[in-house]
Formats: C-alpha cells, sequence, structure tokens
C-alpha cells in the first residue's frame, strides 16, 4: 500500500474576503467611539454575511477570550470587521468579583487583545469564574459585604491600571442570594463606581431574571441604579423555569429573543436616561444573521425614538 | 471590616460555593438562599449545570471528531467525567483539553477502541494550528540555492503551526472522515504518518510516507538535514531522502532555514 504524498483539500473551505488575510501589517488602528444605537455580539456563524452584506451596526461587541489565539482565522476576521465598524470588547473570564488576587497572566492577555484592536468600549461582570486552580466558565455569584466590596474596587483598580482606561463593570443576573450579603446590589454597584471611578454595564435582561428570581420588583431596582455611570446596555433572551417551591426562576440564557418584558423596561431606562449603546446578546442556539439583526432594529428604533423627542420612528 | 486575610468571609463563601460544581452529589451550600430564604438545590443546580454544560459544549466544540464517532451522549459523559478530573485552569477555552487524548487513552470503558486517543492527538493538533502564530513559509528557492556543501548543515525551521504525527492505526484518515463526513484516500493504510499544519488561513493535513517519519522528527527536533538523513538511512525500511523532503516542503512546513556553523 502506498501513499500519496501531497497536501490534501483543506478542511474548513474559508472565503477571503477584502483585506483579509494572515499576516497584515496595518497600521494601527484609531479608537472609533461606540455610538449610542443598537450592535450585536459577534459571531463566528455570522463572519461571511457581515463582510458580505456589510449592514449597518452601530457596534460589534466581541468577547475577549475568543481573540486570545496568537493568530488564524479568528484574527484574520476581526481584522476585517474592525476596520468597517466601531468595537466593544467584553471579557468574560478575569473573575473580578473572586477572593484571590487576579490572574497576571490573564490580565495581561486582555491587555493584548484591548491593545490589537484598540475598542471604544471596554467591560467586565460583577462575578467570579476561577477558583484556584478551575476556571468554570460561568459567571458565579458573590455575597455583597464591606470585604467583597473593597476587593472587587482593588481588583478593578488593577485591570483599570494594567489596560490604560476606565472598564464597565456589568451588573450580574443571579439565582440564589447570600446569607452573610448586607448592602443591595444598586448600592455595591454605586459604592464601586464611585471608589474605583469605573463605568456600569446595565443588562436590562440580568435586571429582570433577577428581579424575578428574588421576587422584587425590576422597575424599583432600576429606580435604585445609579444610572449616571452606565455607559452600555445589554439585552439577551432567558429561559423560563421554576425552582422545587413552585417559585419563577428565570435562566439567563440568551438562546432566544428578548422578551417583551425586557423591551418595555429598556424603552423605560432609555427615556429615563437617555440614549446609550445598546448590545443584543445571543450566545447559543445562534439564529441567522436576519434574526439577529432584526433584534438590533428593534432596538434601534426604541433609541431613535428617544432622539426625536420620544415619538415613534417608522422603521427604514 | 473582614480584611483580614486569615478569616476572609469572601474566600471561605466562595471556596464552598465552587467546590459543589463539579461534584454533582455536593449539597447546596451553606448561607446559599433561594427566594424566600430556603435551600433551593434547583437554584444551586442552575450553576452546576452551567459550568458542565458550557465546558462539555467547549469540549465538543475542540473535538467535534471524537464526538461524531462516540456519539453526543456518549461524549457528554465522557467529557463530563475529564472536567471532573481535570477542570481547564485558565479561562481561554479554544485552548481546553490537552490532555483529553491521555484521558481517553487511558478510560477503561475505551479500552477497545485504542485508535480514539491517536485520533484526539490529531484533533487537537489542527485546533492549535488553527489559533497558532501567523508566520511566513519557507522560500524553496531558498533551499534551492544552498551550495552543496552547506545542504548537510542545514536546519529547517518548522512552522509554529506544525506537527507531526505517527499513529499504528488509520487515525488521520478515521479523523478526517469524520471531521469532514467525506471518504478519504488511505482509510486502510496503517500505520499512519502526517503532518498538521496551517501554511495561511486553512489547516492542512499531509500524508508522509511513516518510513521516512524518522526523518520528518529529527528535523522538526532541530537537528540538521546530514543527521536526519543519516538517523533515518540507518533505520531501514525504505526511507527515500528526496521524497521525504518534497512531501514536507509541498506540505509547507517550515518556515524557515538556517546554517549551522
Amino acid at each position: 500500500m502506498t501513499a500519496a504524498a501531497g497536501v490534501l483539500p483543506p478542511l474548513v473551505i474559508l472565503v477571503c474576503f477584502e483585506g483579509m488575510g494572515v499576516m497584515s501589517d496595518r497600521e494601527p488602528y484609531e479608537v472609533i467611539k461606540v455610538p449610542s444605537r443598537s450592535g450585536v455580539g459577534l459571531k463566528a456563524e455570522h463572519y461571511h454575511d457581515i463582510l458580505e452584506q456589510k449592514p449597518s451596526m452601530g457596534f460589534f461587541e466581541v468577547h475577549a477570550e475568543n481573540y486570545m489565539g496568537a493568530g488564524g482565522p479568528p484574527h484574520a476576521y476581526l481584522e476585517a470587521i474592525r476596520r468597517d465598524y466601531p468595537l466593544s470588547l467584553h471579557g468574560v473570564g478575569l473573575s473580578i468579583g473572586g477572593a484571590r488576587p487576579l490572574d497576571k497572566d490573564h490580565l495581561a492577555r486582555l491587555k493584548q487583545v484591548h491593545d490589537r484592536y484598540q475598542p471604544g468600549l471596554f467591560s467586565e461582570h460583577l462575578a467570579w469564574s476561577s477558583h484556584q486552580p478551575a476556571y468554570f466558565n460561568d459567571l458565579l455569584p458573590l455575597p455583597y459585604t464591606s470585604e467583597t466590596l473593597a476587593r472587587v474596587v482593588e481588583h478593578i483598580d488593577e485591570v483599570q491600571s494594567v489596560i490604560g482606561r476606565q472598564m464597565l463593570l456589568e451588573n450580574p443576573s443571579t439565582y440564589v442570594v447570600f446569607e452573610q450579603s448586607e448592602l443591595e446590589e444598586t448600592e455595591f454597584l454605586r459604592e464601586i463606581a464611585k471608589r474605583s471611578g469605573c463605568g456600569l454595564l446595565l443588562d436590562v435582561n440580568n435586571v429582570f431574571v433577577s428581579a424575578s428570581n428574588h421576587g422584587y420588583s425590576p422597575e424599583e431596582y432600576l429606580e435604585a441604579f445609579p444610572v449616571s455611570h452606565v455607559g452600555e446596555i445589554h439585552l439577551g433572551g432567558h429561559a423560563p423555569d421554576e425552582d422545587e417551591f413552585g417559585h419563577t426562576l428565570l435562566i439567563d440564557a440568551h438562546d432566544r429573543e428578548v422578551s417583551d418584558p425586557v423591551w418595555a423596561l429598556y424603552a423605560k431606562t432609555i427615556k429615563r436616561i437617555g440614549a446609550r449603546p445598546t448590545l443584543i446578546e445571543w450566545d447559543s442556539d445562534i439564529p441567522t444573521w436576519a434574526v439577529l439583526s432584526a433584534e438590533a432594529q428593534r432596538a434601534d428604533e426604541i433609541l431613535r425614538a428617544h432622539e426625536n423627542g420620544g415619538q415613534p420612528v417608522a422603521a427604514e | 471590616m473582614q480584611q483580614n486575610k486569615h478569616s476572609s468571609v469572601h474566600l471561605n463563601v466562595e471556596h464552598a460555593f465552587a467546590e459543589g460544581l463539579l461534584n454533582p452529589s455536593a449539597a447546596v451550600p451553606e448561607g446559599v438562599l433561594g427566594r424566600d430564604g430556603e435551600v433551593s438545590a434547583k437554584r444551586y443546580g442552575v450553576y452546576r449545570n452551567n459550568v458542565v454544560s458550557s465546558l462539555v459544549g467547549a469540549l465538543a466544540a475542540n473535538f467535534p471528531a471524537i464526538q461524531r464517532l462516540l456519539g453526543a451522549d456518549y461524549f457528554k459523559a465522557l467529557a463530563a467525567e475529564f472536567i471532573r478530573h481535570h477542570p481547564p485552569v485558565q479561562p481561554v477555552l479554544s485552548e481546553y483539553g490537552g490532555g483529553f487524548a491521555d484521558f481517553i487513552q487511558s478510560f477503561p470503558p475505551l479500552a477497545s477502541y485504542p485508535y480514539l486517543a491517536d485520533v484526539a492527538r490529531i484533533e487537537w493538533a489542527w485546533l492549535s494550528a488553527y489559533h497558532s502564530a501567523d508566520a511566513p513559509i519557507l522560500d524553496a528557492q531558498k533551499l534551492a540555492s544552498v551550495s552543496p556543501e552547506d545542504m548537510p548543515r542545514v536546519v529547517l525551521v518548522p512552522h509554529p503551526s506544525a506537527s507531526l504525527h505517527f499513529s499504528e492505526f488509520p487515525a488521520a484518515s478515521i479523523f478526517l472522515q469524520n471531521r469532514e463526513f467525506a471518504q478519504m484516500e488511505n482509510s486502510e493504510q496503517r500505520p499512519q504518518a502526517v503532518v498538521v499544519c496551517r501554511p495561511e488561513v486553512a489547516v492542512n493535513i499531509a500524508w508522509i510516507e511513516p518510513a521516512d517519519f524518522t526523518f520528518a522528527s529529527a528535523l522538526f527536533e532541530a537537528r540538521t538535514l546530514g543527521e536526519a538523513a543519516t538517523l533515518a538511512a540507518s533505520g531501514g525500511g525504505g526511507f527515500d531522502l528526496n521524497r521525504a523532503l518534497q512531501a514536507l516542503l509541498a506540505a509547507q512546513v517550515f518556515q524557515d532555514l538556517e546554517i549551522r556553523k
């Protein structure tokens, strides 16, 4: 038996778009401010749709951890998209709410991605995801106490000084509370923003999910939220369930359309605080580009209605 | 204020919460409460489920051929077992699963599928090549223009994406069939030797004659052409210097060359 020497056909058929290629020696990007329009989370499933259609989109947001490889197609695609659109960088693995010191190696990689793509916005979560040595790949909750407050502020100081810019901190969706908590979440976030100088990323779906799970009013939560610090808004879909005591249990699944009550809360929030860059998050059961961009359209209509003095504007 | 590190409520709470995430039989940690102060296993279970299912998903994304070979249910059970013993130690999940092939190899219920571990090794190499650093490819002219007296002292520098694989089984063919859903040549050949690399945007798998494998791996260990050829020839078994070199150059597995002084 003999083997035919030579290169087999490539396993993945990659389409090369204009300006796309590995090892591009481009000029450094100028930071493009993320506008107060809607954007979507960038998914590999939509790379080709975006590069072919060049849709009108306020911005794209990427998970920093997906672009920490040394090279290859992910960077080639992101470079091509970054050339045409404002970018927001969203970290999911830094474990800012963790009890132990931040992972210096991971922070260095985050800085590398940040410096390479010069995003207009940069955000992370009020949550933890690592407990040495394990990384759990979930946004886990922490009690709100003076001790955890001091630690989170310390961690944000470190992030902002290493990255060299202000970050936004996102409010979590939670399924449990801690007996040890001493502060309300809104109070905790207000104090963090005040002490660290960070901005806040207001996830309206997270507000609705947590409020439903813990039995409080999302409107009252939003009333108490330190909205002057909000630099970005997230919207996503949640999955309904119930706990063993018959209480509502909403899961922050990011696997479907934004629900109607969340749209209503969002519209009310924009009316109150003004337009902000607004992201549609859809991270599993990824829909077609048409479905995802329709969600972004819906957010854009609410933003434009606000900018036109509260009068709804017909879709283009 | 509880700033004393030795009595950190924060660390204790986190530790207790983390303990049960990879252990399905662990109780809900103390102080973790549901809506009306109940102890809700279902609510704590949401976190546990998120952790395990998201990590199973990450492994499935990294090992689609292994998933296809085992079927979704078996893969899920195997991956959950791997995750419990070897959770990721950093947050970049495209780098998670380096130990999966060894785990498969030593997993007793899979002992009668001895080729699986080699398929997983090739799949891991494919993923690593996909995300590896970009680098130029050696211009074959550069090698051709080396003088005959310098030629034995040439050291070929492997491309950062390139790795060599030898399997007693048709591992590369099985990998390709289960990744590409296509019948590939060489499917019955064994043993198999391949090089995995990504010269530009696409990852390639190129065949080399098993008889030329010793030579190729010597080059990958930074031996000179002369040393590698001597080593390969002493092993006997049909080594062919020209054929080996041409296959490696055609597969674009080198980025540069140096002449050793």
